[in-house]
């Protein structure tokens, strides 16, 4: 039996589950840091000084805030969200591969947004325009790029 | 015929370009189009960079400046249409007749576009945009059957510009005030028919609720499709009953219809959405693209030409709501 990457993702994201927070709250703005690097210098980020992005993953049950403190990502406790984007992991991994339209997967009832939607967008329109993708070491890249095309999206 | 293509950012552009877009058109990072949204659009630098890229690869770009110039706005738009000659810009897309004047008087050669926003369907309303203000080609509003745009074309030199694909709206652009009501803003005077601040979506026991300016104005049962959140799409009680009022949310898709448009005289196709991803402007582009060229190489067959199933099929994955429409091109009641 061939495991879909529907299915698959969730388990494969279990390890993250289990992460300490303290553990959680280091790597993943050093991640975001090295793919965002671009939209901070620029200033974009800024959106984010005081105000907390919510990112749920809803099958793998995954759940982390974030903003931004004197120039810099931090972890947030996610309860606290001024926005909260909540989804699928497949529907995250299609979005971060770029293979799919956002605004197609929230039609589809695959992404939800509740809180202030203009941050929301401030961020989908920040995420789109930056490509975080194409700050990944190329093999990565590809092998998220490739994945990301196998998601089925309706 | 010319294939028109939306960005709302750099990214979005160079995917259009890459997947054989002839034009690009985008707006700049304020009030002076009708795609104002947090985040989206170009800054000058942005803008530019973008006309270099399309440049490069022989592609056309165009500004919209397609809202109405407000109340002490005059300076921010006339900006606007001054940046887009400094950039490059092959064309704007221009509605007030202020701006129509002032691009003809001090950038004449930018070529003005008529946008839909100006509602234009008649030819003396097209004839005259041309003679007083030099106009080369106008967006028709969604309002037009294919015999009304090809009687259009025989009595106007104006150069016809369609939409082909792409999220629809109520069809009196230009002249709506809809969503006024509720947020006291509109795509004329704002750039939006629905500004973001005043759009709350919740996810309830009962399912998707939105609200506009605090006014309840649809909710999805779990698995429904949703919409985009204007007035004109949601659902009311009219006279004991929950329906859409104005119209239901349909997407726009006309691939069936090309050599229709094309022995009309249409000659530019345009795909909405400069507030879509790079991976639908991508997508939606390079599909268009293999339309636009199966239906060249039909040549003298084109009226017996039928487009490619399988291409209109994945045009529909990217729809809004469930159902697609060839919009009023082939309405009767007309």
């Amino acid at each position: 039996m061939v495991l879909s990457i529907e299915r698959a993702l969730p388990l494969l994201l279990l390890p993250l589950r289990w992460a300490p927070a303290p553990l959680t709250a280091t790597v993943l703005p050093v991640m975001l840091h090295n793919v965002l690097a671009d939209a901070l210098e620029d200033g974009e980020l800024e959106i984010l000084e005081g105000r907390i992005l919510g990112i749920e993953v809803t099958d793998a049950g995954l759940r982390y805030g974030f903003s931004l403190v004197e120039q810099r990502l931090v972890t947030k406790d996610a309860a606290l969200a001024d926005v909260s984007i909540r989804g699928d992991a497949a529907a995250f991994l299609a979005l971060a591969g770029g293979a799919a339209d956002p605004d197609m997967l929230f039609f589809r009832r695959r992404l939800c947004v509740e809180g202030d939607v203009a941050l929301g967008l401030s961020i989908k329109n920040l995420l789109e325009s930056y490509e975080p993708r194409q700050h990944l070491p190329a093999p990565l890249r590809h092998a998220l790029e490739a994945m990301a095309a196998r998601v089925k999206v309706s | 015929m010319e294939l028109l293509s939306p960005a709302g950012n750099l990214t979005a552009l160079r995917a259009a370009v890459d997947n054989g877009a002839d034009t690009v058109y985008i707006g700049f990072r304020d009030a002076t189009n009708a795609r104002h949204f947090p985040g989206l659009n170009f800054t000058p630098q942005q803008a530019a960079k973008g006309v270099e890229y399309a440049h490069a690869r022989g592609a056309r770009v165009a500004v919209a400046i397609n809202s109405y110039v407000q109340a002490g706005g005059w300076a921010q738009w006339r900006e606007a249409v001054d940046g887009a000659a400094r950039i490059g810009a092959d064309a704007v897309i221009l509605a007030d007749l202020g701006l129509l004047d002032y691009a003809a008087q001090h950038h004449p050669e930018l070529a003005r576009h008529l946008s839909v926003q100006a509602s234009a369907t008649t030819p003396e309303a097209l004839n005259f945009y041309q003679r007083r203000y030099g106009v080369t080609r106008a967006v028709l509003p969604r309002v037009l059957s294919i015999q009304q745009v090809a009687a259009l074309a025989e009595e106007t030199d104006v150069e016809l510009e369609v939409f082909g694909f792409g999220s629809l709206c109520v069809m009196a652009e230009g002249r709506c005030l809809l969503s006024s009501y509720a947020t006291g803003e509109s795509p004329n005077t704002v750039g939006a028919c629905s500004p973001a601040w005043a759009v709350q979506w919740q996810e309830t026991e009962r399912g998707r609720e939105v609200h506009l300016g605090g006014i309840l104005i649809d909710r999805f049962a779990p698995e429904e499709p949703a919409g985009y959140p204007t007035i004109c799409k949601g659902r009311y009680e009219v006279e004991g009953r929950i329906e859409h009022a104005f119209e239901s949310p349909t997407s726009l898709e006309t691939a069936e219809l090309l050599p229709q448009l094309q022995r009309a005289g249409v000659q530019a196709i345009k795909i909405e959405g400069r507030q879509r991803s790079p991976a639908y402007v991508g997508t939606v582009t390079r599909i268009w693209r293999q339309l636009l060229d199966d239906l060249t190489a039909a040549g003298d067959e084109a009226g017996a030409h039928r487009p490619d199933p399988a291409r209109i099929a994945e045009l529909r994955e990217f729809c809004e709501g469930s159902t697609t429409t060839l919009g009023p091109y082939e309405r009767k009641w007309q």
